[in-house]
Protein backbone atom coordinates (compact mmCIF):
# COMPACT_ATOMS: atom_id res chain seq x y z
CA UNK A 1 0.00 0.00 0.00
CA UNK A 2 1.32 3.18 -1.06
CA UNK A 3 1.74 6.30 1.68
CA UNK A 4 -1.23 8.08 -0.70
CA UNK A 5 -3.24 5.25 -0.13
CA UNK A 6 -2.41 4.95 3.50
CA UNK A 7 -2.85 8.89 4.23
CA UNK A 8 -6.68 8.21 2.70
CA UNK A 9 -6.98 5.41 4.59
CA UNK A 10 -6.10 6.89 7.83
CA UNK A 11 -8.15 10.29 6.47
CA UNK A 12 -11.44 8.04 6.53
CA UNK A 13 -10.40 6.47 9.64
CA UNK A 14 -9.72 10.03 11.24
CA UNK A 15 -13.39 11.16 9.72
CA UNK A 16 -15.47 8.71 10.89
CA UNK A 17 -17.36 10.20 13.67
CA UNK A 18 -16.83 13.93 11.56
CA UNK A 19 -15.22 16.56 10.63
CA UNK A 20 -13.59 18.65 13.84
CA UNK A 21 -15.81 21.39 14.46
CA UNK A 22 -12.99 23.88 14.88
CA UNK A 23 -12.34 26.68 13.02
CA UNK A 24 -9.59 25.12 11.36
CA UNK A 25 -10.95 21.83 10.53
CA UNK A 26 -8.62 20.14 8.17
CA UNK A 27 -5.27 21.93 9.83
CA UNK A 28 -6.79 19.89 12.79
CA UNK A 29 -6.54 16.79 10.73
CA UNK A 30 -3.67 17.38 9.07
CA UNK A 31 -1.65 17.79 12.53
CA UNK A 32 -3.28 14.60 13.93
CA UNK A 33 -2.19 12.73 10.91
CA UNK A 34 1.38 14.09 10.61
CA UNK A 35 0.47 15.87 7.17
CA UNK A 36 -0.08 19.16 5.65
CA UNK A 37 -3.78 20.86 5.57
CA UNK A 38 -3.04 21.50 1.96
CA UNK A 39 -2.66 17.53 1.40
CA UNK A 40 -5.36 16.69 3.01
CA UNK A 41 -7.11 19.33 1.22
CA UNK A 42 -5.87 17.86 -1.59
CA UNK A 43 -6.20 14.15 -0.12
CA UNK A 44 -10.32 15.19 0.41
CA UNK A 45 -10.73 16.64 -2.98
CA UNK A 46 -8.86 13.61 -5.08
CA UNK A 47 -11.11 10.74 -3.01
CA UNK A 48 -14.27 12.49 -3.63
CA UNK A 49 -13.61 13.97 -6.89
CA UNK A 50 -17.09 12.65 -8.16
CA UNK A 51 -18.78 13.90 -5.44
CA UNK A 52 -17.41 16.44 -2.73
CA UNK A 53 -20.23 16.38 -0.27
CA UNK A 54 -20.70 16.42 3.42
CA UNK A 55 -23.61 14.44 4.30
CA UNK A 56 -26.22 15.16 7.63
CA UNK A 57 -27.76 12.31 8.67
CA UNK A 58 -31.20 13.46 10.24
CA UNK A 59 -31.84 11.03 13.39
CA UNK A 60 -34.81 8.24 11.93
CA UNK A 61 -34.21 9.45 8.16
CA UNK A 62 -31.38 7.37 6.52
CA UNK A 63 -32.24 5.24 4.07
CA UNK A 64 -30.07 2.21 2.56
CA UNK A 65 -30.81 0.78 -0.86
CA UNK B 1 -34.48 1.79 18.11
CA UNK B 2 -36.08 4.41 20.19
CA UNK B 3 -37.64 6.49 18.45
CA UNK B 4 -36.46 10.26 18.42
CA UNK B 5 -38.34 13.15 20.20
CA UNK B 6 -39.44 15.62 17.07
CA UNK B 7 -36.16 18.29 16.54
CA UNK B 8 -37.06 21.73 17.66
CA UNK B 9 -35.48 23.39 14.87
CA UNK B 10 -35.59 27.15 14.11
CA UNK B 11 -35.16 28.98 10.54
CA UNK B 12 -31.20 29.08 11.14
CA UNK B 13 -31.24 25.64 11.61
CA UNK B 14 -32.85 24.79 8.90
CA UNK B 15 -30.93 26.87 6.44
CA UNK B 16 -27.66 25.27 7.93
CA UNK B 17 -29.36 22.23 6.98
CA UNK B 18 -30.32 22.78 3.70
CA UNK B 19 -27.57 25.05 2.26
CA UNK B 20 -24.47 22.22 3.78
CA UNK B 21 -25.96 19.17 2.37
CA UNK B 22 -23.52 18.22 -0.57
CA UNK B 23 -21.33 21.18 -0.40
CA UNK B 24 -19.13 22.34 2.00
CA UNK B 25 -16.10 24.14 1.24
CA UNK B 26 -12.18 23.06 1.58
CA UNK B 27 -10.08 25.88 2.47
CA UNK B 28 -8.45 27.66 5.42
CA UNK B 29 -11.70 28.36 7.40
CA UNK B 30 -14.39 26.30 5.79
CA UNK B 31 -16.50 26.71 8.53
CA UNK B 32 -16.40 30.87 7.90
CA UNK B 33 -17.20 30.57 4.48
CA UNK B 34 -20.23 28.96 4.87
CA UNK B 35 -21.24 31.12 7.78
CA UNK B 36 -20.54 33.67 5.30
CA UNK B 37 -22.86 32.25 2.91
CA UNK B 38 -25.74 32.03 5.32
CA UNK B 39 -25.13 34.98 6.85
CA UNK B 40 -23.86 34.43 10.06
CA UNK B 41 -20.70 34.05 12.16
CA UNK B 42 -18.34 31.22 12.17
CA UNK B 43 -18.24 30.81 15.81
CA UNK B 44 -21.91 30.46 15.53
CA UNK B 45 -22.34 27.60 12.95
CA UNK B 46 -20.22 25.34 14.63
CA UNK B 47 -22.22 26.01 17.74
CA UNK B 48 -25.42 25.37 16.21
CA UNK B 49 -23.64 22.04 14.36
CA UNK B 50 -22.39 21.21 17.80
CA UNK B 51 -25.83 21.72 19.39
CA UNK B 52 -27.77 19.65 16.47
CA UNK B 53 -25.09 16.96 16.81
CA UNK B 54 -25.88 16.86 21.06
CA UNK B 55 -29.19 16.61 20.44
CA UNK B 56 -29.31 13.95 17.57
CA UNK B 57 -30.98 16.33 15.62
CA UNK B 58 -27.95 15.56 12.97
CA UNK B 59 -26.12 12.01 13.60
CA UNK B 60 -22.70 12.96 11.67
CA UNK B 61 -21.23 15.96 10.43
CA UNK B 62 -18.27 15.18 7.62
CA UNK B 63 -16.93 14.31 4.40
CA UNK B 64 -18.82 10.92 2.62
CA UNK B 65 -15.99 8.87 1.30
CA UNK B 66 -16.36 6.92 -2.17
CA UNK B 67 -15.37 3.91 -0.55
CA UNK B 68 -16.39 1.54 -3.05
CA UNK B 69 -14.01 3.57 -5.80
CA UNK B 70 -11.44 3.30 -3.22
CA UNK B 71 -11.08 -0.90 -3.08
CA UNK B 72 -13.62 -0.69 -0.09
CA UNK B 73 -16.77 -2.26 -0.16
CA UNK B 74 -20.45 -1.66 1.53
CA UNK B 75 -23.26 -4.86 1.59
CA UNK B 76 -26.15 -5.53 2.82
CA UNK B 77 -26.68 -8.18 5.61
CA UNK B 78 -29.45 -9.78 7.21
CA UNK B 79 -29.73 -12.56 10.04
CA UNK B 80 -33.20 -14.77 11.71
CA UNK B 81 -32.44 -14.03 15.07
CA UNK B 82 -34.92 -15.42 17.33
CA UNK B 83 -37.06 -12.85 19.41
CA UNK B 84 -35.63 -14.81 22.97
CA UNK B 85 -31.86 -14.20 21.51
CA UNK B 86 -32.45 -10.31 20.09
CA UNK B 87 -30.27 -8.76 22.77
CA UNK B 88 -27.64 -11.09 22.74
CA UNK B 89 -27.45 -11.28 19.40
CA UNK B 90 -27.85 -7.62 18.73
CA UNK B 91 -24.99 -6.46 20.90
CA UNK B 92 -22.45 -9.29 19.78
CA UNK B 93 -23.06 -7.92 16.11
CA UNK B 94 -22.95 -4.14 16.65
CA UNK B 95 -19.65 -4.87 18.86
CA UNK B 96 -18.33 -5.33 14.93
CA UNK B 97 -16.22 -1.89 13.21
CA UNK B 98 -17.85 -3.27 9.87
CA UNK B 99 -21.28 -3.23 11.35
CA UNK B 100 -23.10 -0.04 10.33
CA UNK B 101 -27.19 1.06 10.39
CA UNK B 102 -27.97 -2.31 12.24
CA UNK B 103 -32.01 -1.73 12.52
CA UNK B 104 -34.44 -4.04 13.45
CA UNK B 105 -36.96 -4.92 10.97
CA UNK B 106 -40.39 -6.61 10.33
CA UNK B 107 -41.84 -7.94 6.84
CA UNK B 108 -45.27 -8.69 5.21
CA UNK B 109 -44.26 -11.30 3.60
CA UNK B 110 -43.06 -14.62 5.25
CA UNK B 111 -39.34 -13.81 5.57
CA UNK B 112 -37.41 -15.17 8.43
CA UNK B 113 -35.35 -12.37 8.11
CA UNK B 114 -35.55 -9.70 11.33
CA UNK B 115 -32.27 -7.89 11.80
CA UNK B 116 -30.61 -6.24 8.85
CA UNK B 117 -27.22 -3.99 8.65
CA UNK B 118 -24.96 -2.97 6.39
CA UNK B 119 -21.33 -4.36 5.90
CA UNK B 120 -18.45 -1.80 5.02
CA UNK B 121 -14.97 -3.13 5.18
CA UNK B 122 -11.91 -1.71 3.53
CA UNK B 123 -11.63 -4.32 0.66
CA UNK B 124 -13.69 -6.56 -1.25
CA UNK B 125 -12.93 -9.80 0.11
CA UNK B 126 -12.95 -7.97 4.08
CA UNK B 127 -16.53 -9.30 3.30
CA UNK B 128 -16.58 -12.84 3.72
CA UNK B 129 -14.68 -12.37 6.69
CA UNK B 130 -16.61 -10.14 8.59
CA UNK B 131 -19.15 -12.37 7.76
CA UNK B 132 -17.33 -15.41 9.42
CA UNK B 133 -16.45 -13.33 12.34
CA UNK B 134 -19.88 -12.24 13.13
CA UNK B 135 -21.29 -16.32 12.27
CA UNK B 136 -18.62 -17.79 14.91
CA UNK B 137 -19.33 -14.66 17.60
CA UNK B 138 -23.52 -15.32 17.19
CA UNK B 139 -23.68 -18.70 16.18
CA UNK B 140 -25.98 -17.67 13.88
CA UNK B 141 -25.98 -17.29 9.77
CA UNK B 142 -25.30 -14.17 8.09
CA UNK B 143 -26.78 -13.38 4.62
CA UNK B 144 -24.96 -11.04 2.53
CA UNK B 145 -27.19 -9.33 0.13
CA UNK B 146 -24.70 -7.98 -3.20
CA UNK B 147 -25.86 -5.59 -4.82
CA UNK B 148 -26.31 -6.06 -8.41
CA UNK B 149 -27.09 -2.63 -9.79
CA UNK B 150 -27.05 0.83 -8.50
CA UNK B 151 -29.46 2.80 -9.25
CA UNK B 152 -29.97 6.17 -6.55
CA UNK B 153 -28.50 6.89 -3.45
CA UNK B 154 -28.02 10.40 -2.74
CA UNK B 155 -30.97 11.99 -0.43
CA UNK B 156 -31.10 15.19 0.59
CA UNK B 157 -33.50 16.58 2.37
CA UNK B 158 -35.84 19.75 2.67
CA UNK B 159 -36.35 20.92 6.15
CA UNK B 160 -39.86 22.78 6.96
CA UNK B 161 -42.00 24.04 9.41
CA UNK B 162 -44.51 21.70 10.99
CA UNK B 163 -47.80 22.87 8.97
CA UNK B 164 -45.74 24.08 5.83
CA UNK B 165 -47.20 22.14 2.60
CA UNK B 166 -45.12 20.72 -0.08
Amino acid sequence: MSANDDLDRRLIVATQAGLPLVPRPYHALAEQLGTTADEVMVRMNAMEQFNLTVQLYLSDCFYYF
Amino acid sequence: MPKPTPATLDEIDRRIIDTLQGDFPLCDRPYAAAAQRLGIEEGELIARLQSMLARKVLTRFGPMFQIERMGGAFVLAAMAVPAAEWDRVNSAVNAFAEVAHNYRRESALATPFNMWFVLATETKEGIAAAVEKIETATGLPVYPFPKLKEYFVEMKLVVRNAGEGA
